[in-house]
């Protein structure tokens, strides 16, 4: 009877991933469903909204460089691999440079973090953000647009020179009540203001610092499905950086060894998934 | 016991690494030349799309499958990964009426219902 029980095989309940591996793919099937939340709200706005009329602006009207979007993918792309060889190293004991690659991943997350913070402040200098993006300007949005444009072309003709500065004061001369009748309307100011900008672009592009309100329709709906899928991407970027400074903390005080292996494992993959995240938002923002 | 587990590679080796990540490089230069000959009329929308969107699935499977170590974990873990993709999909398919119903309606002033007088009762 003994010797039966013995020939049984043995049996482990749950599966054969250890819990920690378990736990995190729990938690990465969360966030997969959270992300596509996200994006396939995106997807229906980005689609459904538009009309023949009125288009879902491009990437150069909200000045978002596709060249800029396409280096930060190469930089996760960089960290993910600075990542899995301090994994690959560590498992091999090799405990310093796992702890070099480490730092070179946090180095890497920051240069992301870094890129998309110029980013952010090139959105606030253009005032692309949700709920200031002069989309319509009818009724008091429209009131609202000449005043704005009315101060923005008083500082072109002060301090701008050449074909600019002229523009600006013909314009300005339009906006001028005549027999305390207004001579062009909001809409009318808008199309004009965007031909000017257009013909003038690059030397926008070299003075930061002169700024014209361009009509752009859907501009606050891209800015609110930009800043909202962006910020939760870069949010959890950061959390994964916390984790890495953790790291290197206690490897500085020399409580970082080989038994953290798992746990470099594991927080490689919440860093990889980041990266993903990346690799659908980059095209589906900058470049479709 | 424990260590030596904790502290055993199961994922692929140093080279495929090195091969991912050259891969990965190769097709985020692809997506961005795709997008380059779209805006400049060498490829249709479509094409430009289809293009875009199957270089991001592949990258996303090709750092799954050898970052994430899905190529050993797979049969352990694909019982709940796999659903999760599938609610995913469906999330957005579920979603897709709200673009194809609109689209009859695009540049169209909406019209009054047949026989109303425009005025209510």
């Amino acid at each position: 009877m003994a010797h039966a029980v013995e020939d049984e095989p043995i049996l482990h309940m749950g599966v054969a991933v250890s819990h920690g591996k378990l736990a995190v793919w729990i938690f990465l099937a969360t966030e997969i469903m959270f992300f596509t939340g996200l994006i396939g709200t995106y997807i229906v706005l980005r689609n459904g909204t538009p009309t023949t009329q009125e288009r879902w602006p491009t990437p150069e009207q909200v000045h978002l460089k596709e060249w800029i979007g396409a280096f930060n993918t190469f930089v996760l792309i960089c960290s993910s691999v600075t990542v899995v060889l301090a994994h690959y190293v560590m498992a091999k004991g090799r405990v310093g440079q796992a702890v070099a690659y480490v730092g070179v991943t946090l180095a890497l997350g920051c240069v992301f973090l870094a890129v998309k913070a110029v980013e952010y402040k090139s959105k606030y200098d253009h005032a692309i953000l949700p709920g200031h993006v002069f989309d319509r300007v009818e009724g008091q949005r429209g009131i609202d647009y000449l005043n704005t444009i009315k101060h923005q072309l008083t500082h072109l003709a002060e301090q701008a020179s050449g074909a600019v500065a002229s523009e600006s004061r013909e314009l300005l001369a339009l906006l001028e009540l005549k027999d305390g009748r207004a001579q062009i309307t909001p809409a009318q100011v808008g199309q004009r203001v965007n031909e000017m900008y257009e013909k003038n672009k690059e030397f926008f592009e070299e003075h930061s610092d002169m700024h014209l309100a361009t009509v752009i329709p859907f501009g606050n709906l891209w800015a609110s499905c930009y800043f909202a899928m962006t910020g939760f991407h870069a949010l959890h970027v950061l959390g994964g950086l916390v984790v890495f400074v953790i790291m290197l903390i206690m490897a500085a005080i020399g409580r970082f060894g080989v038994q953290h292996t798992s746990m470099l494992e594991l927080v490689g993959l919440y860093w990889h998934f980041v990266d993903i995240v990346w690799i659908f938002l980059f095209p589906l923002l900058y470049l479709v | 016991m424990t260590q030596a587990h904790n502290t055993e590679h199961h994922g692929p080796a140093f080279t495929a690494y090195m091969v991912v990540f050259g891969a990965l490089s190769i097709f985020t230069a692809i997506s961005f030349v795709a997008n380059f000959a779209e805006r400049h009329g060498y490829l249709t929308v479509g094409m430009g799309f289809a293009i875009i969107l199957a270089v991001a699935v592949v990258k996303a499977v090709l750092v799954g499958t050898y970052f994430m170590h899905l190529i050993v974990d797979w049969g352990k873990l694909y019982y709940f990964i796999f659903p999760t993709f599938i609610l995913g999909a469906m999330f957005i398919v579920v979603l897709l009426p709200d673009i194809v119903l609109g689209w009859p309606h695009v540049g169209q002033v909406p019209s009054p219902p047949v026989g109303s007088s425009g005025a209510h009762d």
